[in-house]
């Protein structure tokens, strides 16, 4: 029995070899490659490789892909499937030993290439580097090989579809993604990609997702054994029977019920998903007990969808809020004229009609949303008209600086979401809304400053930014540049850099400081003078609001753990914090979108 | 005969294009509705737009082998040709089935959005003209370049990786794909939100992209039967596959990071700060506030310059390599050392920060600084290796004590002293620079250092320095490669030290110690 499958082993092996050949072309590639575009002594493992596991799970899986799709149907297609079924060889041990040299063969490449990034760790140590992080490399080496043997597992029923196989990815991933997006409690169990979860920092301790791997453990068993139901049933004749129920009568009947009743399943299914939201996109905390009428209400009636056209709006709402839309209506264009001369905005950016959707639930804690030419706002019946006026005014901005940018500054969002924000804030502020009304905004943003500097090169990057603050802080902070710019350079100044961003011939991709040196520069403006600027003006914030930031404790330490399947966090507050604090003052802890996905 | 061959198109794969109808729609479906209901999208045409740009391509590949390129497969291309009927009729009947089912997919695809929107979406005759031209442009693009790849059979693989490893290079490149026709035309941020503006161009151009296609799918399907298109309909084997596959993936990847072409932003500058330039040294200084007089920001930006000029030509630096130096008043910046800097990426410049209205503030240092700054430049960080980095911090010291007065001299002396006697020297303190800094703090191993060049300079002579210098800090390193890694490990600072002293450095770090020994450290600071 051994004798036999070792030889199946070994024709398999045989089989493989122009795939083992690609494996070791491209490790030997690498390891020449590196030594073109990067300083080897200087690429830490732990940066370099564990970090950010991302990249590399998808080459591995596009080389399981590679591996696997088509290897069960190679026989079959070179016709040598019934001699094969002559030999004294089962169909198990043939399936066993093509899905193990793949998974052998792909674990190799990644086992020698974390070989070679140690050898590179060793060459970057310096006297003050961490000891290299055995416990990182075996759970990554662990994690690594588990998603290898579970691409493989997954992707052997897929093979039997050729080229359909590459639609069915492509969907799963698709649906996969907009479920995570919706928040379904625990799908991101079903999603491999996710398993490798490396901790912030190097010493601390990297937590074994076992409950995510027991998931894609029965995924994978489940697609083992299918994958091996349909090798075992794969006929050697060139699928004639397949072929003779497909095109016979009741053959068509079925797939035509089958396809059409998928649909309405699909449908179903996603409709019965949508009920789990509530109206402004939130999920509710119990799912369970809540019933389609409380959550969607009927679209007749009060609820039924409206229109409304200015000259250069149109207001997509429901009924019940007619009167609240038709006043806000009569002020649109004026909001409009406004802010456009503000902004020096040209005639092509203001061409044509901005849409105004009330009618639709939006993103959780949103007032509006602003895309090209399009605004998604709430409007409760509590919100006053002036309050609606400026919201309005700030998703204007909104519109009118993709307009002017050309979407340019979408691109370089993560840089540039500060600017976003602070000139619509600035906007609406200014234009729309009392001089005192700011007055919350300046305290939040001298209390976060008090607690540690808000620095401009924190705000050119959502990444550093989401690590230590509340991101939401490019509201007041954004605002608070766009001031210091407007008094060192003028009224004109938020204008000019826009024309600057928007021109033709700005190079495009530029991110971080360098997308707002060049602005700056093409405007003729110092950066480093409006920077210069805000530091004076947040000097000022903390002088103003520094018995209000005394009053406020400021959490440093604290714990968090699991218990009863929540996380409970505790945090560590100064003595008789309370007393000092404002009246009704509370703590709210407001999770990361990181952190939540890591708790699921 | 048309029609028969319609039925059999229909007859031989209406199962496939029934299944890619409902898995694009049904998809398309899903990303429609989510965007639509959770409120974190444009609408429910969003989704449609995002649905086409991920799955047309995939339809494409499936439309281009049931259409085309399975007839060569399976040879019935041949019994195709026997039929009493043009050749180019043909492929005019499999061309229009293509993409006519495409445009079906397509425009069903926006009729699902419509339908989620319910009526949430004002669809008026011109929107709904943008939203299908501009979404059947890029559904025919796409159909019509497989359809065409169909006609190459076995040599459509090495295509397909080549467009995809292009498309990968290019997101990644400084070129803004998504402005391009046909990819202006699905781009996310205005698909399905643009109600007035046609996209001429684009449709202009998508159109006529798709005509060479047409075109090119005639040439390929009417050469003759026995040359190229019969070997083009062979299959590949799998040996063929993965060898063509490896060398098109390596090849591209290794001309990835030499094309890659990063965007050009404006030069660094200061509009407005004051400049001197000295023999090809450019100085900027900006001030906090522009009203006040500038005589300062003169004087230093002149002694600077001419300061920094002299070093450059002491260190080797020709003076085309030499980085601009900017300098920006920062009146709140650390109180100690009064100077900080900040890296410019890709620019040969140096951005340094300095409260030099500040009674703290030392010229000297800022002169120092800014020059361990330049050779950091130069080598593109290399010199920040710790085996290398004391070099420059006794360069750094050097430098900065050259016009000091000696009651600062005598504290840096004071400081080295306490620092050798607490913690000693020996050349694993200088070869593991990083933890001695921070054992001692990085302003007393600064003055070790200093000492160390000090002692140096009265033993071998300031020519010595030099040429040592410049052999360990001065080597100009201008693409990041393993070239400067086999530079440093070729040219160990210890042998740069030999070659420059004739001693060795191990026996040099003796000397040195016991001369900061020497210093009698005064009584009170001893307590």
């Amino acid at each position: 029995m051994i004798r036999r499958f070792t030889a199946v082993l070994w024709k398999e092996w045989k089989g493989l070899q122009p795939f083992y050949f690609l494996l070791v072309a491209l490790f030997v590639f690498g390891l020449v490659l590196v030594q073109f575009v990067d300083f080897m002594d200087e690429y830490p493992i732990w940066d370099k490789v564990i970090k950010s596991p991302g990249d590399s799970l998808i080459i591995t899986y596009i080389l399981c892909m590679v591996g696997v799709l088509g290897v069960l149907t190679r026989e079959k297609d070179e016709g040598i499937l019934t001699y094969l079924d002559g030999l004294p060889v089962s169909r198990l041990s043939m399936y066993i030993a093509k899905g193990f040299l793949v998974f052998l063969m792909v674990s190799m490449l990644d086992i020698f290439w974390i070989i070679e990034s140690m050898l590179y760790d060793i060459l970057s140590r310096e006297s003050d580097s961490p000891p290299m992080p055995w416990n990182h490399i075996g759970t990554f080496l662990f994690l690594n090989t588990f998603l290898i043997a579970f691409f493989v597992c997954t992707l052997l029923p897929l093979s039997f579809l050729r080229l359909w196989s590459l639609l069915v990815i492509a969907a799963w991933f698709l649906i996969l993604g907009i479920l995570k997006t919706v928040g379904i409690p625990f799908v991101t169990w079903l999603d491999p990609f996710e398993l490798m979860q490396p901790p912030e920092e190097i010493d601390d301790k990297w937590v074994i997702p076992w409950k995510h791997i027991s998931v894609l453990s029965v995924i994978a068993g489940f697609s083992w054994i299918t994958g091996l139901s349909f090798y075992g049933m794969m006929s050697a004749v060139t699928g004639r029977k397949a072929k003779e129920f497909i095109t016979s009568r009741w053959g068509k009947v079925l797939i035509g019920t089958g396809v059409f009743g998928g649909l309405v399943i699909l449908m179903v299914l996603t409709s019965m998903l949508f009920y789990f939201m509530d109206l402004n996109g939130e999920l509710p905390e119990e799912p369970t007990t809540v019933t389609a009428k409380d959550i969607r209400p009927a679209i007749e009636g009060g609820n039924a969808i409206a229109t409304a056209a200015t000259e250069k709006f149109e207001f997509v709402y429901r009924k019940k809020m007619e009167k609240r839309v038709k006043t806000l209506a009569k002020d649109a264009d004026d909001i409009l004229r406004k802010v456009a001369e503000y902004l020096e905005a040209d005639g092509d950016a203001t061409t044509g009609r901005i849409t105004v959707d009330f009618s639709n639930p939006l993103g959780s804690h949103n007032a509006g949303q602003a895309y090209w030419k399009k605004i998604r706002m709430a409007f409760p019946e509590k919100l006053s008209g002036a309050e609606a006026k400026a919201i309005l005014g700030h998703e204007v901005t909104h519109v009118l600086i993709n307009n002017m940018t050309g979407s340019r500054l979408e691109e370089a969002f993560a840089s540039a979401r500060w600017f976003h924000e602070g000139l619509a804030s600035y906007v609406e502020f200014t234009l729309f809304r009392e001089k005192e009304a700011a007055l919350d905004y300046e305290r939040w943003l001298a209390l976060s400053s008090t607690w540690g500097e808000v620095n401009f090169q924190e705000l050119v990057s959502s990444a550093a930014l989401v690590k230590s603050r509340d991101p939401n802080l490019v509201y007041p902070a954004g605002m608070e540049w766009i001031r210091a710019a407007v008094d060192v350079y003028g009224d004109d100044c938020p204008a000019k850099l826009l024309k600057a961003l928007g021109r033709p011939d700005a190079p495009p991709k530029l991110e971080g400081l360098a997308l707002w040196r060049d602005a700056c520069l093409v405007a003729g403006y110092d950066l480093e003078r409006i920077r210069s600027r805000f530091r004076v003006r947040l000097k000022n914030l903390r002088e103003t609001h520094k018995e209000v930031c005394a009053k406020l404790p400021e959490v440093k330490k604290g714990t968090a753990e699991r218990k009863d399947g929540k996380i409970v966090i505790t945090p560590e507050l100064p003595e008789g914090w309370r007393e000092k604090a404002p009246k009704g003052a509370e703590i709210l802890c407001r999770p990361g979108q990181m952190a939540i996905q890591r708790n699921q | 005969m048309t029609g028969v061959l319609i039925q059999k198109e229909l007859r031989r794969h209406w199962p496939a294009f029934l299944l890619l109808g409902f898995l694009t729609w049904s998809a398309i479906f899903i990303a429609a509705f989510r965007l639509n209901a959770d409120g974190t999208g444009a609408g429910a045409f969003t989704g449609v737009g995002w649905g086409l740009f991920w799955l047309i391509p995939v339809t494409g590949i499936i439309l281009g082998r049931a259409l085309i390129s399975s007839e060569y497969q399976a040879k019935t291309q041949i019994f195709l040709e026997g039929l009493p009927l043009p050749k180019w009729r043909m492929i005019t009947l499999k061309l229009v089935l293509g993409f006519l089912l495409t445009c079906i997919y397509t425009m069903g695809s926006i009729a699902i959005g419509w339908l989620i929107s319910m009526g949430a979406e004002i669809v008026t005759p011109k929107f709904l003209g943008i939203m299908t031209a501009s979404a059947c442009g890029w559904s025919l693009f796409v159909t019509g370049f497989f359809l065409v790849t169909g006609f190459l059979g076995r040599y459509r693989l090495i295509i397909y990786l080549t467009l995809a490893l292009s498309i990968r290079m290019i997101r990644n490149s400084s070129i803004p794909i998504r402005e391009f026709p046909p990819f202006a035309l699905i781009d996310s941020s205005r698909f399905g939100l643009e109600k007035e503006v046609w996209p001429v161009f684009d449709l202009q151009v998508t159109g006529l992209i798709i005509l060479g296609w047409i075109v090119a799918a005639y040439t390929l399907g009417l050469a003759k039967e026995g040359n190229i298109s019969s070997m083009l309909g062979e299959k590949m084997s799998y040996r063929e596959k993965m060898f063509i596959g490896g060398a098109f993936g390596i090849g591209f990847m290794t001309l990835f990071p030499f094309i890659l072409n990063e965007p050009k932003p404006e030069p660094f500058d200061i509009p407005g700060a004051v400049e001197e330039e000295w023999e090809g040294v450019v100085v900027k200084i900006s001030p906090e506030e522009l009203e006040k007089p500038v005589d300062l920001e003169v004087a230093i930006a002149g002694k600077l310059a001419r300061r920094l000029a002299k070093q450059r030509d002491w260190l080797g630096i020709s003076k085309e390599d030499f980085p601009g130096i900017f300098i920006v008043e920062k009146s709140d910046i650390d109180e100690e050392e009064r100077i900080d800097w900040e890296e410019i990426p890709e620019e040969n410049v140096v951005l340094m920060y300095a409260g030099y209205r500040q009674p703290e503030f030392s010229e000297n240092r800022l002169l120092s600084w800014t020059l361990s700054q330049v050779v950091r430049k130069y080598s593109k960080s290399r010199v920040s290796h710790e085996d290398r980095w004391w070099v420059v911090c006794g360069l750094e010291g050097l430098w900065e004590m050259e016009q000091t007065d000696a009651d600062t001299i005598k504290a840096r002396e004071q400081m080295a002293a306490k620092t050798v006697k607490q913690h000693g020297l020996t050349i694993d303190n200088l070869m593991g620079w990083s933890k001695y800094q921070d054992d001692v703090e990085w302003r007393n191993a600064d003055a070790v250092a200093w000492m160390g060049m000090r002692k140096l300079e009265q033993t071998a002579g300031s020519e010595a320095v030099r040429t040592f210098a410049r052999m360990a800090v001065a080597h100009q390193v201008t693409r990041t490669d393993g070239r400067a890694v086999a530079w440093d490990y070729l040219h160990p600072v210890t042998s740069a030290f030999e070659k420059a002293t004739g001693e060795s450095l191990e026996n040099f770090v003796t000397e040195w110690r016991d001369y900061i020994l020497s210093v009698d450290i005064e009584k009170e600071d001893v307590e």
